[in-house]
């Protein structure tokens, strides 16, 4: 029991968590990134945050989709598919192409916390 | 010999034709009778060009959220004079992204006076609208608040109007004048103008002056007024505005109670969080609706907070960096209310969720190396 709840960590829950703060954490990235104050020493400190943020919001789901796919033929048996169950089980098809399912769940969060940051007057605000 | 001595300086330039008459006070009648000329030396002085003029022209203040707005004037005014004859010299009004359609302006719910400035010169309102949360919704057309000057109260020159059928010299009273030496007093009307250079303007289009017109132009006096973007506006004492706001409050606790309970539910039978993982993601993505469409009723966000996640958990009041409570990223986080120090706490309750898992990670990790292998619970 203890043993099966332990697989869980290895990595379904921290896939899952990661999906689930994925948004907030880039959308926070960007807009501290687009504001640029940087007068004090905490919003310094904030911008580099932002930049760590921002470039693994880009490279994590790329890193997740990359072993997912490296993977793949071996996660054809369930117990190899279960630690990835959190990404994997959308993509159960037995085919590669599936990895879209996910990675547009990362694309269409990312597109929106850059939309979301976008300055009040800008033209594409309408998009 | 005779002597004349102008004393003012609005003699110049003048010649005074008079008849001298010399009489013999005592003989049998001699008179004799001169025609005579005095002309005053010197160039004529133009009244409009000459003399130091107080012109009180206004501008107005933008309108807040709350309804808030101002108009300052060039020149100190007699506050509780133009309070209390308000109506009597300007029209406030609307004017909405829908004018065109109907080509009809909209009056306010109230107008109300707040006060004015130590310096006399800066008058406070508070508007009130019909409709509050229609007004201010689009960004690229405006909803217009305006606040006009009657055309009919001012002469060609600038001051109120002063002919025997339509006489608005009362309105002389809103002039003050204000020095450190003698304090504020009712300054000589004469030498006071409002607006004058529109009536100038108005002067150069009517007859005399312009000989082709045939009626007085009144064009650039209907024109006395100034306008200001309305922009979204939260007026609680609307009874809808306030009804949809406590709707929205309590929307936040049903829906946290809606994943409460689905939580609980997926526990106890046991059948995985899929449904739940699904319907967070979902609500994530819907939460951002209103704040991508900017302009969309920000006193319902309560209603989406619950979808944002990381907001689920946002308190009214900001418990970590309060230095930035007044800080936004831009005014529609400002309306929605989303300062930096909450973004900032909500970032940090992820961050410390984060710190959780890893936490019950070792624990579980730690029960797993202590536990016998081969029993059950192992």
């Amino acid at each position: 029991m203890i043993s099966n709840t332990l697989k869980q960590f290895r990595f379904n829950v921290y896939i899952r968590f990661y999906m689930l703060s994925y948004f907030d954490l880039t959308f926070f990235a960007v807009m501290k990134y687009i504001e640029g104050d940087t007068s004090t020493n905490l919003r310094k400190i904030a911008e580099v945050v932002s930049y760590i943020i921002m470039t693994l919001s880009a490279v994590v789901p790329l890193f997740i989709m990359t072993v997912v796919c490296r993977r793949f033929e071996v996660m054809k048996i369930k117990q190899a598919k279960e630690s990835f169950n959190t990404v994997v089980l959308k993509i159960d098809k037995q085919s590669r192409w599936r990895l879209v399912v996910p990675g547009y769940f990362f694309f269409r969060r990312l597109l929106t916390a850059c939309l979301l940051s976008m300055p009040i007057d800008n033209t594409f605000i309408f998009l | 010999m005779i002597s004349f001595r102008p004393s003012s300086k609005w003699y110049a330039n003048t010649t005074y034709s008079f008849r001298l008459v010399l009489q013999e006070s005592d003989g049998p009648g001699v008179k004799f009778s001169y025609p005579m000329d005095v002309h005053v030396t010197g160039t004529t002085y133009d009244f409009y060009k000459e003399e130091n003029f107080t012109d009180y022209t206004f501008e107005m203040g933008a309108l807040d959220r709350y309804g808030n707005t101002s108009i300052t004037w060039s020149n100190p005014i007699n506050y509780p004079f133009l309070r209390d004859n308000w109506d009597a010299m300007f029209d406030v009004y609307i004017k909405n992204v829908t004018i065109r359609e109907h080509n009809q302006t909209m009056p306010l719910l109230s107008w109300e006076h707040t006060g004015v400035s130590d310096d006399n010169k800066t008058m406070h309102f508070r508007a009130r609208f019909h409709d509050p949360y229609m007004l201010g919704l689009l960004t690229k057309k405006s909803d217009r608040l305006y606040i006009h000057f009657k055309y009919d109260l001012l002469d060609f020159d600038g001051h109120f109007k002063r002919e025997s059928y339509d006489d608005k010299t009362y309105f002389e009273g809103m002039y003050l004048n204000c020095t450190d030496e003698y304090g504020c007093v009712k300054p000589n009307a004469t030498l006071s103008r409002v607006f004058p250079t529109a009536c100038a303007t108005d002067k150069e289009k009517s007859p005399p002056d312009n000989k082709d017109a045939q009626f007085i132009s009144t064009k650039e006096r209907e024109k006395l007024y100034k306008k200001k973007r309305i922009d979204i506006q939260f007026d609680f004492e609307n009874t809808e505005m306030m009804y949809m706001r406590k709707f929205a409050e309590k929307t936040y606790w049903y829906l946290c109670g809606v994943v409460v309970f689905q939580y609980l539910m997926l526990a106890m039978r046991n059948i995985g969080f899929l449904p739940l993982w699904t319907l967070i993601e979902y609500m994530q993505l819907c939460a951002f609706i209103p704040l991508y469409n900017f302009r969309m009723i920000p006193y319902l966000y309560d209603a989406f907070k619950p979808f944002l996640v990381s907001h689920l958990v946002l308190t009214d009041e900001a418990r970590l960096l309060k230095e930035f409570e007044n800080d936004y990223f831009n005014i529609n986080y400002d309306y929605f209310g989303l300062n930096i120090a909450k973004l900032a706490q909500a970032l940090a309750l992820v961050t410390i969720l984060g710190g959780i898992i890893i936490f019950i990670n070792i624990v579980i990790f730690a029960a797993w190396m202590v536990t016998p292998r081969d029993t059950k619970v192992g």
